[in-house]
C-alpha cells in the first residue's frame, strides 16, 4: 500500500489527520497510542526504528518510528503527555520497543504500564532524578544519591 | 515477543558478587571488567551445566550523557562530540549529523563535497570491520593464540587506511571532517596513487583473510548455527545492518534512501541466507570488498569544485536551523544510524536523540543465546559488533 | 652415586630447557604476527628473558584466597608440575644415554602423565572460585576422553618394535622411521599429536584456560612461584610430547653422518615448532566439539590404526 492509502485507513479508523512528507507524521491521544501502534503492526510495519521523548516544559512528546522495509513507508507516531503522564507500553508488539522505553523511563520518568521490567538500563540502579528534563542543571553539582 | 527476564532484582546489584546456586541452575556475572566483552558490558546469566538459559545484559558504563550535553552546544561544537560517539567509525557518526542539519537548513552540498563524504565514509567502513575481524578473532581464539596473530594482522592493514586518514584531516582517530555544508580538508597531493595503492594491498589481504575464516574448519565449527536470527525478531527489534543482511533481507540504506550521492555507484549489497554467526561474518568480510570497490570509483571520479557550501563558520552561533524537526539516517557499518533533530531556531539544538545502531543490535542478545553454551556468547556478542560508545552514548 | 649426578644434571638441563623454550614460543609467535618479539633483556635478542620473568615470580607476593583449602591449594602445584619431570627419566637422549631404561618405558610414560589431571582438579577445586571449577570439570572431561585415543596411538610403535623399551623401538627405527611407513605411520601419528595436545591443553583444545570467557581457567587464583609452576608443567609436557614423538615415530637419536645429540635435538625442536605453529593459527574449539571429535572420530580412527599394525605385523 502507498503512503497516502494508509493515511487514508489511519482517518477511517480513529480519525487523525497525519502529515504526508517522507514519513507519515500522526499526533494521537494517549488513550489511542496503542490501538493505533496495534493497528500500524497489523499493516506491516514491522521494523521498529526508535522511540523517543522531548521534553517541551510543560508537556512531553513521546514519538516513536516505525517503518516497512519492502513497502517503503514510515509513520512518526506522536502523542502529548503531561509530566506525570503514564502511558501504555508497546513491548509487546515490537520486541525493540523493550529497551527503548526503559531508556525513556531512565531519562525523562515517564512510566509504561504494562512493561515486562521497568528498570533503568543507562544510569545506576539508585539514582534519583531525570536527566533529559529540561528542569534539570547541567551545570550545577548534582549528587542524588551518596 | 520479549524476553521477560525472571532473574531478581538483587541479581543486578553490582555488589553481588557470589551469586547463589538454585537448584541445579548458577547464576553467573561475567562482569564489566573481562578480556573479552567488547568494552564495559555485564552479562547476568542463568546456566544449567554449560547451557545458558537466560542472559540478560546491562549497560550504562559508559553513559557520558550525551544528549543532554548536546542541548547546550552549538551545533558547530556538537561535531568533534559526536565522533565520540562510536568511536570505531567516526567519520559516519559526523556524516549524519551533518545531513540532519543539512536537511533542516536546506542547504545543497557541492558535489566535490559528497564525493569525499563517499570516500571517507567507505574507507571508515573498511576500518571498522577489520577492527571487528581482528576481535572477533581475539574472542574465538584467545588473546594467546590464533586469535591474537589474526588480530595484529587485520590491525596492521588498519594502519594503512589510518595513514591516509592522517594525511587528509591531521588526525588518526576524531577526525571532525564533515562539516555542516561540506567537509573541512582537501586532499593532499599524490592521495590518489596512494589510495590505490592502499586498495591493492588490501584488496589481497580480506582475500587472504576470507580464506583464513571462511575455509577454515574450527571457525566454521564455531560459527554455523549459533545464534540464528529469524528476520522478523532482527525487524522487530530494530537490528539492521550486517545483522539484518545476515539473515536474508536485501536492505541497505545506501541503495533504499541514497543520501550524498550514493547513486552514482556501483556496488552489491552482500547478504546471508541462514542468519548464524558465519553468514553475519561472510557478509562483513565481503561488504570491505565492495566498499574498496567504492573507494575505487569515488577517488577516480572526484569531481572538482568546492568542499564546502557555506564560507568557514567565524561565529559559533552562526549556524541558526529554522525551527522543526527532522530524522536523518545512514548506513553505518553497525547498521542504521539516525538522528533525530528538533530545532527551535536558537543555535543549539532542542533535543538531540541518537539512534545507535548498536543499542538494538545488542538487545538482541537475551533472544539470541538462550540455548547455547557458555563459550557460543562470545561468537554470539563478537558477531553482532556492538560498540559501547554507541550503546550508552 | 653418578645415578643421582645424572638424574639431577637431567633435572636442571631440562628445566633450563624448559625455561628457554618459553622465550623460544614467543620470539616464534611474534615472528608470525609481524613483530618482533621480547629484545631489551638481553639486547639484542632478548635472551635473558626467561631469568627475568622468573626473578619476578619468585619475588611476587603468594595470595590465598581465605576461602580456599590451603593444604590442596598449596599441594596442587606441585603434583602438576612433579609427574611431567618424571617423565624425563626414561627418555634415551642418545645411544645408551638413558637414565632408566625400563622395559615397561611407554606404559611408564602414559601412566605418569596421566596424573597430572588429578593435580589440575585439586587446583580448580580448591580455589572455590566459581570460573575455576567450571574450567577444571572442563579439564577433567577432556583429559579423560583424550587418554583413550593417546594410549591406542602410542601402541602402535609397540606392536611394530614389538617391545615397550624405549630404546629397543629407537633401535627398531633404525632402518625406516614409523612415520614413513605407507598410511599406518602417518595416521596413528596424526592421532597421536591431536590427543597430546589436547592432554597438554594446548590450543586448539585449550577451552580451560581460555580467557576469553574464564580468565585463565583453573590457574585463577595462584600467583607468583605456584603460577610459575603451571606455566613451567604446562612447557615440559609439551617438551615431553615431542620427545615421546620423536622417539616413536622419528627414529629418536638416529640418522645418519651427523651425531645423534644433533638429531633428535633437531627433531624435538621440528615438532615443538610445528606444535607452536599450530597455536598460534587455529582459533579454539568448543568444549562439546572437542569430545564429540575426541569419542566419534580419533577413537575410531585409533582402533583402525591398531588393526593396520597388526596386519602389518603378521605380514
Amino acid at each position: 500500500m502507498t503512503q497516502s492509502e494508509l493515511a487514508g485507513q489511519i482517518k477511517e479508523r480513529f480519525g487523525y489527520d497525519s502529515q504526508l512528507d517522507q514519513e507519515i507524521k500522526i499526533l494521537v491521544d494517549p488513550g489511542d497510542w496503542r490501538p493505533v501502534a496495534q493497528f500500524l503492526k497489523d499493516s506491516g510495519l514491522d521494523y521498529f526504528s526508535f522511540m523517543t521523548a522531548t521534553d517541551k516544559r510543560e508537556t512531553f512528546v513521546l514519538l516513536t518510528r516505525v517503518e516497512n522495509l519492502s513497502g517503503k513507508i514510515a509513520v512518526h507516531l506522536s502523542c502529548r503527555l503531561d509530566s506525570n503522564g503514564k502511558i501504555e507500553s508497546l513491548a509487546g508488539l515490537w520486541a525493540g520497543a523493550d529497551w527503548m522505553e526503559r531508556e525513556i523511563f531512565d531519562l525523562f520518568g515517564i512510566e509504561f504500564e504494562g512493561h515486562p521490567h521497568m528498570r533503568r538500563i543507562l544510569l545506576p540502579e539508585e539514582y534519583q532524578g531525570f536527566p533529559l528534563r529540561k528542569e534539570f542543571p547541567l551545570d550545577q553539582r548534582y549528587e542524588p544519591y551518596r | 515477543m520479549t524476553n521477560a527476564t525472571n532473574l531478581t532484582a538483587e541479581a543486578y546489584h553490582p555488589l553481588q558478587t557470589q551469586l547463589e546456586k538454585e537448584g541445579d541452575t548458577l547464576l553467573i556475572n561475567m562482569g564489566p571488567q573481562h578480556p573479552s566483552t567488547h568494552g564495559v558490558l555485564r552479562i547476568v546469566l542463568k546456566l544449567k551445566g554449560e547451557v545458558v538459559i537466560e542472559a540478560e545484559p546491562v549497560i550504562g558504563y559508559l553513559h557520558r550523557g550525551f544528549e543532554k550535553l548536546a542541548e547546550n552546544l552549538t551545533y558547530i561544537q556538537i561535531i568533534p562530540l559526536v565522533d565520540r560517539m562510536d568511536y570505531i567509525a567516526p567519520v559516519t557518526n559526523e556524516l549524519v549529523f551533518c545531513l540532519a542539519v543539512e536537511k533542516l537548513l536546506k542547504v545543497e552540498i557541492p558535489k566535490r563535497a559528497a564525493y569525499l563524504r563517499v570516500l571517507t565514509a567507505e574507507l571508515q567502513r573498511v576500518a571498522s570491520h577489520l577492527v571487528w575481524l581482528g576481535t572477533y578473532g581475539l574472542d574465538l581464539g584467545g588473546a594467546l593464540g590464533g586469535g591474537s596473530t589474526l588480530f595484529l594482522y587485520c590491525f596492521r592493514e588498519r594502519e594503512i587506511i589510518l595513514d591516509l586518514f592522517e594525511e587528509l584531516t591531521g588526525a588518526r582517530m576524531m577526525y571532525n571532517f564533515n562539516q555542516i555544508g561540506g567537509v573541512r580538508y582537501q586532499p593532499p597531493d599524490g592521495f590518489e596513487t596512494r589510495v590505490k595503492q592502499m586498495i591493492k594491498k588490501l584488496e589481497q589481504a580480506i582475500v587472504e583473510y576470507q580464506q583464513m575464516l571462511e575455509d577454515n574448519y574450527v571457525f566454521q565449527v564455531r560459527t554455523k548455527n549459533i545464534g540464528v536470527l529469524t528476520p522478523k525478531l532482527g525487524k522487530a527489534i530494530g537490528a539492521e545492518g550486517p545483522v539484518l543482511r545476515g539473515s536474508g533481507l536485501k536492505y541497505d540504506l545506501r541503495k533504499e534512501e541514497p543520501y550524498s550521492s550514493y547513486e552514482e555507484f556501483q556496488f552489491n549489497i552482500p547478504t546471508g541466507d541462514k542468519g548464524d554467526c558465519f553468514d553475519r561474518s561472510s557478509v562483513r568480510i565481503r561488504e570491505m570488498k565492495e566498499s574498496l570497490k567504492i573507494v575505487k570509483q569515488a577517488i577516480e571520479g572526484l569531481p572538482e569544485g568546492y568542499i564546502s557550501a557555506r564560507p568557514a563558520v567565524r561565529v559559533a552561533q552562526a549556524v541558526k536551523p529554522p525551527e522543526g524537526e527532522v530524522y536523518a539516517r545512514i548506513e553505518s557499518p553497525r547498521g542504521e544510524l539516525g538522528v533525530y533533530l528538533v530545532s527551535d531556531g536558537s543555535p543549539k539544538p532542542y533535543r538531540l536523540k541518537w539512534r545507535a545502531p548498536s543499542f538494538s543490535n545488542l538487545a538482541l542478545l537475551p533472544h539470541l543465546v538462550v540455548g547455547h553454551k557458555l563459550a557460543d556468547i562470545m561468537a554470539i556478542l563478537g558477531s553482532l559488533d556492538p560498540v559501547f560508545g554507541e550503546v550508552d552514548r | 652415586m653418578t645415578d643421582l649426578i645424572f638424574s639431577l644434571a637431567i633435572l636442571a638441563g631440562i628445566l633450563v630447557v624448559v625455561m628457554y623454550l618459553t622465550l623460544l614460543e614467543r620470539k616464534f609467535a611474534s615472528r608470525l604476527q609481524s613483530r618482533i618479539g621480547p629484545q631489551r633483556v638481553g639486547w639484542p635478542f632478548g635472551y635473558l628473558q626467561p631469568v627475568a620473568d622468573a626473578l619476578k615470580l619468585l619475588v611476587k607476593e603468594d595470595v590465598i584466597p581465605s576461602v580456599a583449602d590451603p593444604k590442596v591449594f598449596n599441594l596442587a602445584p606441585i603434583v602438576v608440575l612433579l609427574p611431567v619431570l618424571l617423565v624425563f627419566a626414561v627418555i634415551p637422549y642418545g645411544e645408551d644415554f638413558v637414565l632408566a631404561d625400563l622395559n615397561i618405558g611407554v606404559l611408564y610414560i602414559l601412566a605418569i602423565s596421566s596424573l597430572t589431571l588429578i593435580g589440575i582438579f585439586m587446583a580448580a577445586w580448591s580455589s572455590k572460585n566459581k570460573y575455576a571449577v567450571l574450567s577444571g570439570m572442563r579439564a577433567v572431561n577432556q583429559m579423560i576422553s583424550y587418554e583413550v585415543p593417546l594410549v591406542l596411538a602410542c601402541l602402535v610403535p609397540v606392536i611394530l618394535a614389538g617391545s615397550m623399551n624405549l630404546t629397543d623401538i629407537v633401535a627398531f627405527q633404525n632402518k625406516v622411521w614409523f612415520i614413513f611407513y605407507p598410511v599406518l605411520g602417518q595416521l596413528s601419528f596424526l592421532v597421536f599429536l591431536i590427543s597430546a595436545l589436547a592432554e597438554a591443553n594446548r590450543m586448539p583444545f585449550d577451552i580451560t584456560e581460555a580467557e576469553s570467557e574464564l580468565v585463565a581457567g583453573f590457574m585463577v587464583e595462584y600467583s607468583g612461584m605456584k603460577f610459575a609452576f603451571f606455566y613451567l608443567a604446562e612447557y615440559a609436557h609439551l617438551l615431553a610430547v615431542s620427545f615421546v614423538a620423536a622417539i616413536l615415530f622419528f627414529g629418536g637419536w638416529g640418522g645418519p653422518i651427523l651425531p645423534s645429540g644433533v638429531w633428535l635435538a633437531s627433531k624435538v625442536l621440528f615438532l615443538f615448532l610445528f606444535i607452536l605453529w599450530i597455536r598460534w593459527s587455529l582459533v579454539r574449539v568448543r568444549l562439546d566439539q572437542i569430545l564429540a571429535f575426541s569419542w566419534k572420530v580419533l577413537f575410531p580412527l585409533s582402533l583402525v590404526t591398531l588393526l593396520l599394525a597388526g596386519i602389518w605385523k603378521v605380514w
